[in-house]
C-alpha cells in the first residue's frame, strides 16, 4: 500500500500546488487599451514590425494618474515588528529619569560601552534638563558637537522660552536644531532603531517625546570600479557596501521624481536595512507589492547580505539557475529599473538584486548596449554559444568518444585513440579528474591571497595540464576540452548563472557516460522542462520565448537603440512604450514631422542642407 | 520550496536514474578498445566461404604522440593487413578478435574492395545488401573491384604522402571530382542501383600497378588520357596501385569494364561528372597538334524517354563548358572566328564517345548503367506496370540520341596567343 501510495504520488497529478502563487498579470489599462486598439487602428507603428501578439501602443510617456493605491504610499505598515523587549513597545514618558532608565535598560547600558548617554541642560530660562543618546562609531561626533550640543547648550538662551512645556520637542525641532533630518519620536522602539542606525536622539524633561537628528557617520568604502562585472566601454563604477551610497548611485543615473525608495527591515537581530527601488509610474504595482510581501514575510534573526535575502525570497531555491539578477553596476540596475524591474538593495552588500530575473537577463551584459549594434549581436551569439559549450562540451566528448566513434573524423579518432594509448583510466575518469582539478583551480584562485594569485594560475593551467599529459594520466585532447569549457563558462556574464551552467555539465557528463547522445538529449529535455516550470516573481523563467509574448527587441539579438520601442511585454509595465516608432525625428523631412517642436528646427535645417532624407 | 515542484523534481530524478539503470553501457567502448578497420577486402576463400582482409589502423603510428617530434611514425607501419577465412563477414570480425586484442570495428571503414572473381560470379551482389544492413558500416564507404587479390591490394596501401591509408583511399576515390576517370559510387549508391529496376550499378576498378617503364623506341602515338583501365597505366613510383575505369554490373554480376574515357561519359550521363582535363586533336590544324581543355559540366544532363511503336526512344542532352588551358598549334581560340570550330569538334567527339558507350552497354553488356530506366518511370503508373514493361529488354533496342552542348568560357591568361618568332623557315609543322 505504501508503495502504491508513493507511486501514485510521484507519477500522478494531484492538482495544482496549494501554496500561494503569484502571477504577474497584465494591467487593467493594458488590457483595456489592447481591446481599444483592436477596434481602431490608426497608429502609424504597425508598418514597422509585425507584432504577432497585439499589444497596446501607448504614446504618452508620463502622466499616469494612479488613482488606485500608489505603491509609494503604502510604506507605513511595516510597524508590525515583533517585540524584542517590552520596554521597546513603551511610549516615551514625560519624566526624564524614567526615560533614561528605560534607555539604559534597552541598550544594556553599563555593559554596552558603545552607547553614549550625554546629559545636558538647555540654556533656556528656566533651564530644561535633557539628555541625548547616540551610538559611538555609528554617529559622527563632530556633527553632534557642532549641530546638536552647541545650539542646544549655548544658543537656546537667545530665545527666552516659558520653561518646561510639553511641546519642547516641537519647539526645539523647529527652532533650535540645525540638522537637516529631524524626527519626532514617541515610541522607544523607534528610538532604538534610530540610535542603531547612527542618529542621535534627544530627550527633554517634561516632554513625552524625543527628537532624533540625523548624525550618521561611520567608515565605509568609497565608490570603486566594479570588480566582477567588468566592461571595456561604459561606466566603471560599482556599488559599495553602504546602502545610501548605492541608492545615490542609482538616483544619479535616473533623475526622476518617480523613482521611489522604500525601506524595510529584515533580521530580528541585525535589523538590516533593505531598500526597494522602483519607478512609480512604470513598474507594475503588483510586483512591488509582491516584493514587499515576500521581504516582510521573512522571519529570521540575521540577514547579512543580499545572497541570504535572495535565498529567502526566490521562487525556486533548489534550482541550479538563479532567478534574481545580482549586479554591482548602477548602470545595469537603472536600465533594468526602466524595464519595469524592482531593485532590492540590502545594506552592507555591494550587490543589488533585481526581480524578476529571467534566463535571458543572465545572458545580457550592460556592455551590449554600449558597443555598436553589430558588435553586440556578435557578443550575444558568442555568449549563447558559450552557454551550450559550458553545459555540453565535455558530455559531447564523452558521448562521441565512447558511444559514437563513427561521428569523429578518422584522423581525429585515431589521434584520440593514440593519445589514450597509455592513459590507464576510462574517458569518464579522465574527464572527471580534469574537471575537478579545474574546479579546484577556480576555487583556489578565489580564496588565494592576491599576491599569490598569478602564480596559482600558472601552476593550475600550465604545469597541471602539461604534467598530466606528460604523465599519461589524461590525454591532451581532454585538456583542450576542459580548457574551452572553463573559458566559455566565464564568458557568461552573470556569476550565479555561469556557476549554475557549470554545475549542470557534471549531470550531462554522467548521462553521456551511461547513455551517450540519448542521455544528453533526455537530460536536455528534463532541463528544459525544469526551466519551463520555473517562475521568477510571477514571470515565467523563459519569457519572452517560452510563453511567447510580444516580440522583444532585446533577447538574443539586441536591436539598435532607436528600434527598441517597447519595454519587455512580460514585465506588464504601466507604460509599455520607451519611445515612439519614429524615435529619430531628424531622419525625416520637416513636413513629415509629427509635431513641430521649436527646438528641433535648427537641427532639421542642418539635416536638410546636408541632403538627408 | 513548494510541494508540487518538489514532487516533480523527485520524479525527474527518478526517471533519470531509471534510465541509467535500465540501459546500462552495453555499447560503450573507449576509443582505444576498438581496432579501426580502414579498408576491407573480400574474396572467395580457399577452405571456407570467404576470405576477408582487414586493413587495421595503428593509431600510434598514424598520429603518434603529438609532442614526440616529427619523424615519430616513420619507422612504424601505419596500418597492417589481417586476412582470415570465415563463413561470413561478421563472423570474420569475431574470428579476427581471436588474435587481435581490440574489438574490430567497421565504423571507419572507408572502402570495400571485392575481388574480380566475386564480382563476376554474383557473390558481391549478395554480400553488398547485407553490408548495407549492418549498423557499423558506412554508407559512404567506396566500393571497388580489384583485378588482383584484395589482400594484395590492401598490402599495397602504403601511401606516399599520407600516413593514414584511409585518408589516402578517401582522397583517391574523391579525385573523381576533378579526374572523372572513376565513378563516384559509394556503398549506398551501389546498393540503391542494385535494388532499383531502372539502373545497374558500377564500381571503381582498382589494380596493382605494373611499375615498369617501357624503353624508348623513338616514336610514340597519341592516346587519350582516359584510354586506360586500372593496371595499364605506364607509371612508376608512388603507391603501386591504380584506380581507373569502372566495373559494370548486370543483375549483381560484373559483366565488363569501362575505361577512363567511358567512365567520364558515364558520369556525365549520371550528372556526377564535375571536371576533367581533355587532350583533343586540334580541329583546325591536323597533325600532331593538340588542344588541352578543362571541361566541366554546366548543368545536369537532360534525359527524355518516350515510348513509341518501334520501342523506346531516349533523347539526351549533355551540357558542358570548358576552359582552354593550352594550344600546341598556337591558334588563338579566344578569337570568335576560331572558337566555334573547337566547340563543334569537341561536341562531336563527346557525341561519338557517348554513342559508343551507349551501344556498348546496350549490346555488349546489356546493362543500363546510365540510369535511363529511372527516367522511364513516368511511362507507367505503378511499380507492377514498370515490371511488366521489362525495361532491360526495352533498353537493348532503345534508340538513343546524344546531343552535346559545349561552350568555351575562358582561354587562359594571355590576351593574345602569338606565334613563336622565327627568323628562318619553320620546321615545326
Amino acid at each position: 500500500m505504501q508503495l502504491k501510495h508513493w507511486v501514485s504520488k510521484i507519477l500522478g497529478y494531484d492538482g495544482p500546488p496549494d501554496s500561494k502563487d503569484f502571477y504577474l498579470v497584465e494591467t487593467d489599462e493594458e488590457q483595456e487599451s489592447a481591446s481599444e486598439d483592436a477596434g481602431e487602428e490608426n497608429t502609424p507603428s504597425s508598418k514597422s514590425r509585425q507584432h504577432k501578439i497585439r499589444k497596446p501602443k501607448k504614446t504618452g510617456s508620463a502622466g499616469y494618474n494612479n488613482d488606485a493605491d500608489k505603491p509609494g504610499e503604502s510604506s507605513d505598515d511595516d510597524n508590525e515588528e515583533q517585540s524584542k523587549h517590552d520596554e521597546s513597545q513603551r511610549e516615551i514618558h514625560a519624566a526624564l529619569k524614567v526615560n533614561k532608565k528605560n534607555i539604559e535598560q534597552l541598550f544594556n547600558m553599563p555593559l554596552n560601552k558603545d552607547v553614549v548617554v550625554r546629559e545636558l541642560t538647555l540654556s533656556t530660562e528656566p533651564p530644561v534638563q535633557a539628555f541625548l543618546v547616540f551610538m559611538e562609531g555609528m554617529a559622527d561626533t563632530k556633527l553632534i558637537n557642532n549641530s546638536i550640543l552647541k545650539p542646544l547648550m549655548l544658543l537656546t538662551n537667545l530665545d527666552p522660552g516659558p520653561g518646561i512645556r510639553p511641546d519642547t520637542c516641537t519647539n526645539v525641532l523647529q527652532k533650535h536644531l540645525p540638522s537637516n533630518q529631524v524626527k519626532k519620536l514617541t515610541l522607544f522602539k523607534d528610538v532604538v532603531t534610530q540610535v542603531l542606525s547612527g542618529a542621535t536622539v534627544i530627550f527633554f524633561e517634561g516632554s513625552p517625546c524625543a527628537v532624533s537628528a540625523e548624525t550618521k557617520g561611520f567608515p565605509y568604502r568609497a565608490v570603486d570600479t566594479a570588480r566582477t562585472e567588468q566592461v571595456v566601454q561604459g561606466p566603471q563604477e560599482g556599488f559599495v557596501e553602504n546602502l545610501r551610497s548605492n541608492t545615490s548611485l542609482i538616483r544619479r543615473i535616473i533623475r526622476s521624481e518617480e523613482l521611489i525608495t522604500e525601506y524595510l527591515q529584515v533580521g530580528a537581530r541585525n535589523n538590516n536595512n533593505v531598500a526597494i527601488m522602483y519607478l512609480a509610474d512604470l513598474t507594475n504595482p503588483d510586483l512591488v507589492q509582491e516584493v514587499k510581501r515576500r521581504i516582510k514575510g521573512i522571519k529570521t534573526d540575521y540577514v547579512a547580505e543580499s545572497g541570504v535575502l535572495e535565498e529567502f525570497i526566490e521562487d525556486h531555491p533548489l534550482s541550479l539557475m538563479p532567478q534574481i539578477v545580482k549586479t554591482e553596476r548602477p548602470d545595469r540596475v537603472s536600465s533594468m529599473l526602466l524595464e519595469g524591474k524592482v531593485a532590492i538593495i540590502v545594506d552592507n552588500t555591494p550587490f543589488v538584486m533585481l526581480v524578476p530575473g529571467l534566463l535571458f537577463d543572465f545572458l545580457h551584459s550592460p556592455e551590449d548596449h554600449y558597443v555598436r549594434f553589430s558588435h553586440s549581436v556578435w557578443l550575444r551569439i558568442i555568449r549563447v554559444f558559450a552557454v551550450f559549450l559550458t553545459i555540453l562540451l565535455p558530455a559531447f566528448y564523452v558521448a562521441i568518444a565512447t558511444f559514437h566513434q563513427e561521428m569523429i573524423p578518422t584522423d581525429l579518432l585515431l589521434s584520440i585513440a593514440s593519445a589514450r594509448e597509455r592513459v590507464p583510466f576510462p574517458t569518464i575518469v579522465e574527464i572527471l579528474l580534469m574537471e575537478l582539478s579545474f574546479e579546484l583551480v577556480r576555487e583556489a584562485g578565489v580564496r588565494v591571497p592576491g599576491i599569490i594569485g598569478p602564480t596559482l594560475g600558472i601552476v593550475g593551467t600550465l604545469i597541471l595540464g602539461q604534467a598530466a599529459v606528460a604523465a599519461s594520466i589524461v590525454s591532451p585532447i581532454l585538456i583542450i576540452i576542459v580548457a574551452v569549457t572553463g573559458l566559455s563558462s566565464y564568458a557568461i556574464p552573470n556569476y550565479a548563472a555561469s556557476f549554475g551552467f557549470r554545475f549542470m555539465r557534471f549531470f550531462f557528463i554522467f548521462l553521456a557516460t551511461t547513455l551517450g547522445f540519448f542521455g544528453i538529449s533526455s537530460g536536455l529535455f528534463v532541463l528544459l522542462c525544469l526551466l519551463l516550470n520555473m517562475k521568477s516573481f510571477g514571470v515565467p523563467y523563459l519569457a519572452p520565448v517560452a510563453p511567447k509574448t510580444a516580440p522583444s527587441a532585446d533577447i538574443i539579438f539586441r536591436f539598435p537603440a532607436w528600434q527598441q520601442e517597447t519595454r519587455p511585454d512580460y514585465q506588464q509595465t504601466l507604460d509599455t512604450r520607451r519611445q515612439p516608432d519614429l524615435s529619430r525625428v531628424w531622419t525625416t523631412k520637416r513636413s513629415k514631422q509629427p509635431t513641430g517642436e521649436s527646438e528641433n528646427k535648427d537641427g532639421d535645417k542642418g539635416g536638410n542642407d546636408a541632403g538627408a532624407t | 520550496m513548494r510541494r508540487g515542484s518538489r514532487h516533480h523534481l523527485v520524479a525527474a530524478l527518478l526517471v533519470m536514474l531509471m534510465l541509467l539503470f535500465t540501459a546500462g553501457c552495453g555499447s560503450n567502448y573507449e576509443p582505444d578498445e576498438l581496432s579501426y578497420v580502414l579498408l576491407m577486402g573480400i574474396d572467395h576463400g580457399a577452405q571456407n566461404r570467404l576470405r576477408i582482409s582487414y586493413l587495421i589502423a595503428v593509431p600510434k603510428a598514424i598520429s603518434g604522440p603529438g609532442q614526440g617530434g616529427g619523424g615519430g611514425g616513420g619507422g612504424q607501419q601505419s596500418a597492417s593487413v589481417v586476412t582470415i577465412e570465415s563463413p561470413s563477414i561478421y563472423a570474420s570480425m569475431n574470428m579476427v578478435n581471436s588474435f587481435v586484442g581490440r574489438k574490430i570495428s567497421l565504423m571507419h571503414n572507408k572502402g570495400i574492395i571485392f575481388s574480380e572473381a566475386m564480382a563476376k560470379d554474383g557473390s558481391m551482389g549478395v554480400i553488398v545488401p547485407g553490408l548495407t544492413q549492418f549498423r557499423e558500416t558506412r554508407g559512404t564507404a567506396f566500393i571497388a573491384v580489384s583485378r588482383q587479390k584484395p589482400e594484395e591490394i590492401l598490402a599495397k596501401m602504403k601511401p606516399l604522402l599520407e600516413t593514414n591509408p584511409a585518408k589516402y583511399f578517401e582522397l583517391l576515390a574523391g579525385n573523381q571530382s576533378f579526374t572523372g576517370y572513376i565513378p563516384s559510387e559509394k556503398l549506398q549508391d551501389f546498393y540503391n542501383d542494385l535494388k532499383a529496376g531502372g539502373i545497374n550499378p558500377v564500381s571503381i576498378l582498382v589494380a596493382e600497378s605494373d611499375e615498369k617503364l617501357p624503353p624508348h623506341s623513338g616514336h610514340n602515338t597519341y592516346r587519350t588520357e582516359g584510354d586506360y583501365v586500372a593496371g595499364e597505366l605506364v607509371k612508376k613510383g608512388g603507391v603501386s596501385l591504380e584506380a581507373m575505369g569502372a566495373a559494370v554490373f548486370r543483375e549483381g554480376k560484373m559483366v565488363g569494364i569501362l575505361n577512363g574515357n567511358e567512365t567520364s561519359i558515364y558520369s556525365m550521363f549520371r550528372g556526377q561528372y564535375k571536371r576533367r582535363i581533355y587532350t583533343v586533336k586540334d580541329p583546325l590544324k591536323h597533325g600532331k597538334d593538340i588542344v588541352i581543355m578543362e571541361v566541366n559540366q554546366k548543368t545536369k544532363p537532360r534525359i527524355k524517354v518516350f515510348l513509341t511503336e518501334d520501342g523506346v526512344v531516349v533523347e539526351t542532352r549533355l551540357y558542358l563548358e570548358g576552359n582552354v588551358l593550352g594550344v600546341n598549334s598556337l591558334i588563338d581560340y579566344g578569337l570568335p572566328r576560331y572558337r566555334p570550330a573547337l566547340e563543334k569538334a569537341f561536341e562531336e567527339l563527346i557525341e561519338q564517345e557517348a554513342m559508343k558507350l551507349v551501344e556498348k552497354t546496350q549490346h555488349e553488356y546489356r546493362s543500363d548503367i546510365l540510369g535511363f530506366g529511372n527516367k522511364a518511370r513516368h511511362l507507367v503508373l505503378t511499380q507492377k506496370d514498370l515490371e511488366q514493361l521489362n525495361w532491360p529488354a526495352l533498353y537493348e533496342n532503345a534508340q538513343v540520341s546524344v546531343k552535346v552542348d559545349f561552350k568555351i568560357r575562358r582561354t587562359g591568361t594571355l590576351l593574345r596567343l602569338m606565334p613563336i618568332a622565327k627568323s628562318s623557315s619553320d620546321n615545326m609543322q
